[in-house]
């Protein structure tokens, strides 16, 4: 189910995610907000901007024009542009078709259908076009119409056994496609694997006269709603404490529910952060330190997150703060990689161990230095984040040095904080490993120094000259017996960019 | 003549002679080198194939994130099928023009019985390979070098120590 969530996040964010440095116009989420003209989209295409470019997310021009709802003159004349096919891969591999269909623009569905576009082909998270236009709130039946006529099964099931009927309900308000999907062959009684039903899809609304709506057609709730309730729906509309309390007060459904991945509502509503909804659950009896079946606990995903008040109240609740996850990461590792300095230090005051390996036998210093962001840290302006002039990745420096823990020292493996810097292509991050201490020329399990490891993967001799100028030893071998003059010479990066590796020598 | 027998006691060791011979199986050090390709890190999952074509276990999961599986098309029909866990052999996806060297672990069995171990990749965004990379389990074709389809440039194993 989780894919679905973060396909309908990622649909929501849409043309979002322009990137804000490119040069072209098509590229702005404001440029496609003033609503332009096909003459307007012509000229700037005559002016140089390249109607087929994608930005750093994949997202290409047509893609913003189609989400945006750009007029569909505009749409079919960048359809037509070279360099963007039908079958063309845009965000997360999705076609035009995904796009088209779940926006519900039927003029655009028949231009793609018309040249070729293919009504099976799914996107990376395995979400074919009709799944997607359903899960995707696309309440215009026609859509369907045109993908049934083009072959697709109306009675398929996608992700978990899902029908097209549970993954439209969340936007069915007044039952149209209830009504329409029956009328397909689907009924308001099916159910899927894990034996949720249309009701508890439909929950992830949080729309209470819908849900009732769906039970007195025939759907049945089951304790499964809290977990959609859980996974909202559209974007900044997450479900309130109100939408829990109809569940579980007004329709009875067991707060204590374990769901088909072993997790707790605790699981699903810790990473909102609504400290009312938390405590709600806590007061509800809910088993707090329940892992997941993947080893996860609530407390690991709060961790992750930047609401230091989560974190408290499981802490305060009795969540085991050294629990680990099938990669052997605890709260710790993780609210070192990816949560604020201050639920690094919460951790730390309940004991939380600093001299944790994961499974691989990497250690909290791996972690932490793997989340450097350079200048653009999470977390950086938000409340209770780090003062100015001192960066989370400083400060969780700080913490754990604290701690004890000597971040320059080598890995299970031999690795060093060098070989993290140069696997990140990351010329700043060698240079706080050399102000770190850590040992330039340490060579991994297999004999690969930092120094190799960059003629492998180097585009070009930046980060190979800043290592040589650190007192990289270019004559050590791997255990191939090759140097790192040997590798350069098999990088077709280096030969295709005309780079020369004699330095190297 | 005891000191001799010894040795060769020693010897056998070493040579892990008895470890594998309890186990019936043996390790090899798998290097992947990777063509130097443009984009994200791809995904390359080794399998052990049957002398029929099918899959018969996963030896290796070079790709974390649970939720991309599915774009080994092949494969994840017969993960979704078998629910083998896998975070025991789970790793590291791997870049354009980097290396990967797992340990595999394969019954002494399979050599020479017609089996096969499979190399498959996919990318974000891009091609996906069905068979990228095939090495024959047979005495001398399972530590040649191998070259690749897609995102491999070539595999080769050595006998681990």
């Amino acid at each position: 189910m989780k894919t679905y969530q973060l396909a309908l996040l990622l649909f929501g964010l849409g043309t979002g995610l322009a990137s804000a440095q490119s040069q072209n116009v098509f590229l702005s989420r404001d440029f496609w907000g003033k609503n332009p003209n096909l003459t307007e989209v012509k000229s700037l295409t005559a002016a140089g901007n390249s109607p087929s470019e994608s930005n750093a997310a994949s997202f290409d021009v047509t893609t913003m024009a189609i989400n945006s709802g750009a007029s569909n003159d505009i749409i079919f004349y960048l359809l037509e542009q070279e360099g963007n096919p039908v079958d063309k891969k845009t965000h997360h591999s999705r076609h035009y078709l995904h796009w088209a269909a779940a926006n519900g623009n039927k003029e655009v569905v028949d231009y793609l259908l018309q040249k070729g576009a293919d009504v099976n082909y799914a996107d990376s998270y395995g979400v074919p076009i009709a799944a997607y236009a359903a899960g995707g709130g696309n309440t215009n039946t026609a859509i369907y119409d045109a993908l049934f006529a083009k072959g697709v099964d109306p009675k398929k099931t996608y992700a978990d056994g899902a029908t097209l009927m549970m993954l439209a309900a969340p936007s069915d308000d007044d039952l149209a496609l209830v009504k329409y999907f029956e009328s397909k062959g689907l009924s308001i009684k099916d159910k899927d694997a894990h034996g949720r039903t249309v009701a508890d899809y439909a929950t992830k609304s949080g729309k209470t006269d819908l849900i009732e709506k769906l039970i007195q057609r025939g759907s049945e709730l089951t304790d499964n709603a809290l977990f959609f309730a859980s996974q909202g729906f559209r974007r900044g509309e997450s479900n309130g404490l109100a939408t829990y309390q109809f569940l579980v007060e007004t329709k009875g459904l067991n707060p204590q529910a374990i769901s088909h991945d072993g997790s707790t509502v605790l699981h699903g509503v810790v990473r909102g952060g609504n400290m009312e909804i938390i405590n709600y659950f806590l007061a509800k009896g809910v088993s707090v330190s329940k892992a997941n079946n993947d080893g996860t606990t609530a407390l690991m995903l709060a961790s992750a997150g930047q609401n230091a008040a989560t974190v408290e109240a499981l802490l305060n609740a009795g969540s085991e703060v050294n629990a680990t996850n099938e990669k052997g990461e605890s709260a710790l590792t993780l609210a070192v990689s990816n949560g604020s300095p201050e639920i690094v230090k919460q951790l730390l005051a309940k004991g939380a161990d600093v001299t944790l390996l994961n499974k691989d036998g990497y250690n909290l210093a791996y972690y932490w230095f793997n989340s450097y962001r350079g200048g653009a840290e999470r977390g950086a302006n938000r409340e209770g984040a780090a003062p100015i002039g001192s960066s989370p990745f400083e400060e969780k420096l700080t913490l754990l040095k604290g701690k004890g823990v000597d971040v320059a020292a080598p890995q299970t493996d031999g690795s060093s904080l060098f070989h993290l810097a140069v696997a990140k292509e990351n010329i700043a991050l060698v240079e706080q490993a050399s102000k770190l201490g850590a040992n330039i020329n340490a060579q991994d399990n297999d004999g690969v120094t930092a120094l190799h490891k960059a003629a492998l993967i180097a585009k070009d001799d930046k980060m190979l000259k800043a290592l040589v100028a650190l007192g990289a030893d270019k004559s050590l071998k791997t255990e191939f017996d090759e140097t790192a003059y040997d590798l350069a010479q098999e990088n077709d990066f280096l030969s295709n960019n005309h780079v020369s590796t004699d330095f190297l020598k | 003549m005891n000191i001799v027998m010894k040795t060769g006691l020693a010897l056998a060791l070493s040579a892990g002679f008895i470890a594998s011979a309890a186990a019936q199986s043996s390790k090899y050090k798998c290097m992947i080198q990777m063509n130097a390709y443009e984009g994200e890190a791809a995904y390359v999952i080794i399998s052990l194939i049957n002398p029929q074509g099918g899959y018969e276990k996963t030896l290796s999961v070079l790709g974390p994130d649970k939720q991309w599986y599915n774009t080994l098309k092949e494969w994840y029909k017969f993960q979704t099928k078998t629910k083998e866990k896998l975070h025991a052999v789970t790793g590291a996806s791997v870049g354009g023009g980097d290396r990967a060297i797992k340990v595999l672990e394969i019954d002494n069995d399979k050599l020479n019985k017609g089996y096969k171990l499979r190399f498959e990749s996919a990318v974000e965004e891009q091609k996906y390979h069905t068979t990228d990379a095939e090495v024959a389990l047979t005495t001398d074709g399972i530590t040649a070098r191998t070259n690749g389809k897609g995102y491999i440039r070539f595999v080769k194993l050595t006998k681990a120590q």
